[in-house]
């Protein structure tokens, strides 16, 4: 297993070095850059003074110099400062990737929690109003939009009741209770996509397995029916299960900017969507290289846990 | 304008506004958020100047010098009639950004303004009161112990308050600030790096001429000059808290304001506590002021409508009678209205064709009708606008005369066009999806009422960055854009800034010897009623045969105060009058 888990990791290095350069040369020719902003619109946007940033920056230099340099800089542990705020980024990515951890964390256990059952349930009620009503909800809960259902779960209680969930963050380690109440519903948010998603995939693998011979042996034998689900049918249905969920962290990020955005929430989704909107390129580049350190440890967790559901699974 | 108007941004830089600036942020960042970004500000910012500028920078020396006394509330901020102020308590107002940095001479970030509103100070600031008309501009001494003293019209005296000191904080701890500190900050202020620098690049010198006196002597007659001064980016800064790290981006954050920073979590709050030593004596009235990161704007009415924040201000575009009552959600909310120093627009480029044939420009004018911009976007409520923004009150033209001057006519449009050989012009109109969805609107709006002029606008819509780099005098590249225009607080800023020809932010590449020539004689001009009548001229003379910019209509922008805060009023500048606010809650 250990030697598989470094092969993995070594394989990472080409994979983040090839996004890097996606990163690197998509956010430099959009359009407009961190110094045109910084002043085109102050009066003091002389093309001298902005060239004369753009200079500062390396910005008037080629891509893959700019690219060489920035690469030199992080293979020597020098991550740069955004070219807003003047920020370490790296700090930066310390202060808000925490908020987006802890509401990424919280939003695939909602999912799994909610979603796992509830597929489970349905599978065994197949065609029954059960089963019926469990998939209607989770097609609801797949078309509703995200943003959407954030913005009203916020502002449809302040407006009937004159209750809003607390909207000015307060750090976990500061005071628990308020920090939870503040992720309970973006969590809940991002965790209706999820778990929807979750319910059907569920539903259906859990179908296939009590379809299977080795289920019908089982009966047959004469096991009850709970053994039958926790120790031949779910610890079977778990792998692609488990799967759907590592598959799902990716799209999970997507859905974190907004609600971190809707919710008032300092993640690291927040951050970056700032700092595209600020050609805030030094502070992009290192986010999204997190995101995706994030996405591809995230699946090789995800690959080692098929070992543990499933004794077949043996890597070398 | 109310501080809170500027809140959402989405760039949290750029311009300089009041109420309306502030309300032009908060549009793009909820743009951001819902993408929208690109988003508070009470309005305690908004637009600056008119009458003040005109009885402080033009008034006599004597009389400015006794327009206010030392001791009084330096921002002149006077509690209510009805109630006595009250010690303690905290006041947590929202806005959509953090400040990109600390150092307020290098950035226009509104967000860094708003750190200094708290923790800083300036020598004459606007005044905040109960009988105080926000575009009024009305100046007032702020560290300065009177308004200066003008020998000649480039001469400026100011004196200094007694017993100024800074912030007991590191590296000034508490020392008192002298005029050394005034000659620093302005001669640092007028530094290429710092992009609020032409405010004030008609500085020649500054000259300490007595521990508490300082000169300015200015390299022409200036009459905004004052204006400039006072309003939000003039901070005085202290000379061993910027050598400490170079510049102030990393801090140290001190001032000689009402609050210090107490600490902060970025995205979230600032925490200010009260600075006992304020030279204001009893002031501030809270003990403490948290500024809360909220970058939806729908999260924010939530915040105010539960409690959360004592202060919520609509952003930029009008907004739906039923938002506005909706935030009326308990007897007591009071509503501070203020009409918006923010303009949008189509604008054309003056240097190409088809737009550098004057009639075309003029056609594009004659076929929008702001009336109808009012009736849909504004729901029935509104201001017809034009060069300089109605909410400049008096520098800008009459509503009844802009009815005139902008009187749609489809039929002389439709000629127009077809005089200049481009009877069906079709071109592409830039737009950003950055400042918000009300000018998305108002952008489908205008390509309607052009199409019945048989003019095809083909709308492409863009991020801000890319709108920004479109826009840009230096390098841009359009033949047409719908865009926002800051919200300036003197028409100076406004008329240099957009229509005189060597001006940095010369869009849309104007050159007209005769525009400059009157912009030039305004900006010079230290008679009130004169210059009022030349700032008109020029906005006349601009309709008549500039047309570069175009602005339909305008509104008002709505600042919200919880029942239990108490002495909020609205002016021109960034800030919420923090100093003179006290809550009757906890």
């Amino acid at each position: 297993m250990l030697p598989y888990v470094f092969r993995r990791l070594v394989l990472m290095v080409p994979a983040l070095l090839l996004l890097t350069v996606v990163v690197f040369v998509l956010i430099r020719v959009a359009p407009g850059n961190a110094a045109q902003l910084q002043l085109a619109e102050s009066g003091a946007g002389s093309q001298q003074a902005i060239k004369e940033l753009e200079h500062q920056w390396h910005l008037d230099r080629p891509i893959p110099v700019q690219y060489g340099l920035w690469l030199r800089d992080i293979a020597g542990g020098r991550f740069g400062r955004s070219l807003w705020t003047g920020s370490n980024t790296l700090g930066q990515v310390g202060r808000y990737l925490p908020v987006t951890v802890e509401l990424a964390v919280l939003s695939v256990l909602l999912a799994t929690l909610v979603g796992v059952p509830v597929g489970v349930a349905a599978a065994y009620r197949r065609g029954g109003l059960t089963d019926h009503g469990l998939r209607f909800a989770s097609v609801v809960g797949l078309a509703v939009p995200g943003f959407w259902l954030g913005t009203m779960l916020i502002v449809l209680p302040s407006v009937w009741w004159g209750y809003a969930p607390p909207l000015v963050y307060t750090p976990l380690w500061k005071d628990v209770v308020e920090n939870v109440k503040q992720m309970v519903l973006p969590s809940a948010v991002i965790a209706v996509y999820l778990a929807a998603t979750t319910i059907r995939v569920t539903r259906s693998v859990v179908l296939d397995f009590l379809r299977s011979d080795f289920v019908r042996t089982a009966r047959a034998k004469g096991l009850a029916g709970r053994t039958i689900a926790g120790r031949h049918v779910m610890r079977n249905a778990g792998v692609p299960v488990l799967t759907l969920i590592g598959a799902q962290f990716g799209i999970l990020l997507g859905g974190v900017v907004v609600q971190e955005q809707v919710f008032a929430l300092p993640g690291l989704g927040r951050l970056t969507l700032e700092s595209i909107v600020h050609r805030d390129y030094t502070q992009v580049q290192l986010n999204v290289l997190v995101f995706a350190l994030m996405v591809m440890l995230v699946n090789l967790l995800t690959d080692v846990a098929y070992a543990v559901f499933d004794p077949r699974i043996r890597y070398s | 304008m109310h501080a809170n108007s500027a809140t959402r941004s989405q760039s949290g830089e750029e311009e300089k506004m009041g109420s309306s600036a502030v309300s032009q942020r908060r549009s793009r960042q909820r743009e951001v958020s819902r993408r929208r970004f690109l988003t508070l500000g009470a309005v305690a910012g908004a637009g600056i100047v008119a009458l003040p500028v005109v009885s402080a920078a033009c008034g006599s020396a004597k009389k400015s010098a006794t327009s206010a006394s030392p001791t009084s509330t330096a921002t002149g901020g006077t509690p209510s009639g009805t109630a006595q102020p009250r010690r303690g308590g905290t006041a947590t107002v929202p806005t959509a950004g953090d400040p990109p940095h600390f150092d307020p001479q290098l950035t226009q970030a509104f967000y860094t303004q708003y750190v200094y509103t708290l923790v800083g100070s300036r020598l004459i600031a606007f005044s905040h009161g109960p009988n105080i008309k926000a575009e009024d501009n009305t100046l007032v001494p702020d560290v300065a112990a009177a308004m200066p003293e003008q020998p000649d019209k480039t001469t400026y005296v100011f004196k200094l308050r007694p017993g100024v000191k800074w912030q007991n904080l590191p590296p000034v701890s508490g020392r008192a600030l002298t005029a050394d500190d005034v000659k620093y900050t302005y001669e640092r202020f007028i530094a290429k790096k710092n992009p609020s620098a032409y405010l004030l690049d008609m500085i020649d010198k500054v000259e300490v001429t007595a521990p508490d006196t300082v000169r300015f002597t200015l390299k022409f007659p200036y009459a905004p000059f004052l204006t400039n001064l006072a309003w939000q980016y003039s901070w005085i800064v202290a000379k061993e808290a910027v050598e400490q790290n170079g510049n102030l981006q990393r801090g140290p954050v001190v001032g000689t304001g009402p609050f210090m920073l107490k600490d902060y979590t970025k995205g979230s709050r600032y925490n200010y506590v009260r600075n006992p030593d304020y030279f204001v004596s009893g002031q501030p009235y809270l003990d403490g002021f948290v500024i809360a990161v909220i970058p939806d704007d729908s999260a924010e009415q939530s915040a105010f409508r539960s409690g959360q924040v004592d202060l919520y201000t609509t952003g930029l575009g009008p907004q739906p009678p039923k938002t506005l009552q909706s935030m009326q959600y308990a007897t007591g909310v009071r509503d501070h209205p203020q009409m918006s120093l923010f303009q949008q627009g189509p604008q054309m480029r003056m240097d190409r064709p088809p737009f550098k044939d004057p009639r075309v420009r003029k056609a594009m004018r004659l076929l929008m009708n702001p009336q109808s911009f009012i009736e849909t976007l504004g729901f029935g409520k509104g201001y017809w606008s034009g060069p300089v923004s109605p909410g400049m009150g008096q520098w800008s033209l009459s509503q009844d005369e802009l009815k005139t001057l902008l009187k749609p006519d489809v039929q002389q449009a439709k000629q127009l066009l077809q005089e200049a050989g481009v009877a069906n012009l079709s071109t592409t109109l830039t737009t950003t999806t950055g400042y918000g969805s009300v000018m998305l609107q108002a952008v489908q709006l205008y390509v309607e009422q052009a199409r019945q002029a048989g003019v095809t606008l083909d709308v492409k819509t863009v991020d801000y960055a890319t709108f920004i780099k479109t826009k840009s005098p230096a390098g841009g590249d359009y033949s047409m854009i719908y865009g926002t225009y800051t919200g300036f607080v003197d028409p100076d800023q406004q008329l240099y800034a957009l229509y005189y020809s060597k001006s940095a932010r010369n869009e849309t590449h104007i050159d007209d010897p005769t525009l400059d020539a009157m912009i030039d004689k305004q900006r010079g001009e230290f008679d009130a009623q004169q210059r009022q009548k030349l700032v008109h001229d020029a906005q006349k003379y601009i309709l008549a045969n500039v047309n570069t910019i175009l602005n339909p209509f305008d509104w008002d922008v709505h600042s919200f105060t919880q029942p239990w805060l108490e002495n909020f009023w609205v002016a021109n500048d960034y800030g919420w009058g923090a100093e003179h606010l006290w809550t009757t809650k906890g």
